[in-house]
């Protein structure tokens, strides 16, 4: 990907893929570590995620929200650590709108596995 | 310039983070680097890593469950007789941390999060500079071996001396008993300073100091001065620096490695547990080498010799618990005097004393030990 394309998609992507680059220092093989290891950890946290939702466990949701948070930004996952942040401050406050929130995070976990996925099918 | 980034080894690196993923990017990032890192998930994990190894700096995440990050640093500072640590805390741009608190837990540095690479390479280079400016423990050995160069009793005897030590102290911070004294910090303090036992000998004048033979009671007065002198040198370096607590440990050692356990000993004929530990550990060091050794005017004794002394002397002139540990770990100790052999460790040592028979062959320098 050249820097102008990136520079047109940047608004739309789920991940900053020039800035996760630069992040792994240019190694293709430390974004596809990272990526693998982002994904792996991500299943886990949306079904723990999940489960403290449907408990309405604030405690936890803040929690779970502000573990995805950080490693959404560690993969330049913007959108997602957004999103996160959004459900971590309102589960904190115990707001009642979380449900909107987890419907945007699960919506971008489903965008986030297909870019993914698209990028190591090409890196491969 | 003295010092280039490229003359200095980087000292590994201890990277603490609850998140695996932030971790193992990290890690991965830092190691392609050229930056050797080991990692710990939580605070009490990185604490015992950090009294364990030899870790001199340490990334930390802020906000961690259990023991955050600033409670790891404040932990970390508390340590007194240890090395410099260099403490870099990372930081979540969303947070408002509070940096003050940070800082007054004793933090070096700051890092935001999500990192990045050329930035974080720059300020651990940074730490790395800092933390070998700190030439203290090798400045403490020429120290010693200074004042021992005008001592016959040369060859590897302060390099022996320290293992002992540390090996007595070692086996003693696995008795219930002293558990709460000896931890990983004291065990490599006494490793440290035990070589400057005997710093107090410079002030010894040559006739005394250097008589082959055995000395008159006048003679010994002088001689047992050395214990004295040592007090004071070390004693005026805890006043310049008292936060220095490793100095205060090598001044103990200094004044009572000739007291004796029943009170017979000098300079002051302290008894039993008034003579401080680290004392009590070097006199068992110290007189187990001094008997194993030849000097001009005597042979070495056997292992078997010295330590029916040692045991003899248990209750009496030794601390009976050192002693113990000193039986605990006789193969070691065996393993330790053969292996820092003086005719091995120094190729001159038949110059030094002329009277005796080396055994001639490849003889390793005593920085290969
Ligand atoms: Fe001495
Ligand atoms: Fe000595």
């Amino acid at each position: 990907m050249n820097g102008e394309t990136a520079q047109v998609f940047a608004e739309e992507q789920s991940i900053n893929w020039e800035s996760l680059k630069s992040r792994c220092i240019g190694r293709l093989d430390l974004v596809q570590k990272a990526l693998s290891r982002f994904q792996e950890h991500l299943v886990g946290d949306l079904e723990a995620l999940e489960i403290a939702a449907e408990s309405r466990n604030c405690e936890e949701i803040a929690r779970i929200a502000h573990r995805i948070k950080g490693t959404s930004l560690t993969v330049s996952a913007d959108r997602l650590a957004e999103f996160a942040m959004d459900l971590e401050q309102k589960a904190e406050k115990h707001e009642d709108a979380m449900d909107d929130s987890l419907s945007e995070i699960r919506e971008e976990c489903c965008r986030l596995s297909e870019a993914i996925e698209q990028q190591i099918a090409k890196e491969i | 310039m003295i010092s280039h980034d490229h003359d200095v080894a980087q000292a590994p690196i201890l990277l603490v983070d609850d998140d695996p993923a932030c971790l193992g990017m990290l890690s991965d990032v830092l190691n392609a680097l050229g930056m050797p890192v080991v990692t710990a998930r939580d605070g009490n994990e990185a604490l015992e890593m950090i009294c364990q190894g030899d870790i001199r700096i340490v990334l930390s995440d802020w906000q961690m469950p259990g023991m955050s990050g600033v409670e790891l640093c404040r932990r970390v500072r508390q340590r007194t007789l240890s090395s410099y640590v260099y403490f870099i805390l990372l930081t979540s741009l969303d947070r408002k941390h509070n940096l003050i608190s940070g800082l007054r837990a004793g933090a070096d540095d700051f890092v935001n999060k999500p990192f990045d690479p050329e930035e974080l390479q720059t300020r651990l280079r940074t730490a790395n500079r800092i933390v070998s400016l700190e030439s203290r423990n090798v400045i403490i050995f020429a120290l010693a071996k200074l004042a021992e160069s005008r001592d016959p009793e040369t060859g590897a005897h302060l390099e022996r001396m320290r293992e002992y030590s540390r090996l007595l102290a070692e086996d003693l911070s696995n008795q219930p008993k002293y558990a709460d004294i000896v931890d990983a910090d004291y065990v490599r303090t006494i490793y440290l300073t035990s070589p400057l036992h005997d710093i107090g000998k410079v002030g010894i004048p040559d006739h005394v100091l250097l008589k082959p033979g055995k000395l008159t009671p006048e003679e010994f007065e002088i001689m047992k001065q050395h214990t004295l002198i040592g007090f004071h040198t070390l004693d005026a370096a805890v006043r310049e620096q008292p936060q220095a607590a490793y100095l205060r440990f090598a001044r103990d050692i200094a004044v009572s490695h000739h007291e004796k356990y029943n009170g017979s000993g000098y300079p002051h004929g302290l008894k039993g547990e008034d003579i401080p530990l680290c004392g009590r550990i070097v006199a068992v060091a110290d007189v187990y080498d001094a008997l194993t050794t030849a000097r001009v005017y005597k042979e070495a004794f056997s292992h078997e010799k010295a330590r029916e002394i040692i045991r003899e002397g248990s209750g009496s002139h030794f601390d009976p618990d050192i002693v113990d540990a000193f039986f605990r770990h006789e193969q070691e100790i065996i393993e330790i005097n053969e292996r820092l052999n003086d005719s091995l460790v120094y190729a001159d040592a038949s110059k030094m004393t002329p009277e005796m028979n080396f055994p001639l062959g490849s003889i390793p320098t005593a920085n290969g030990v």
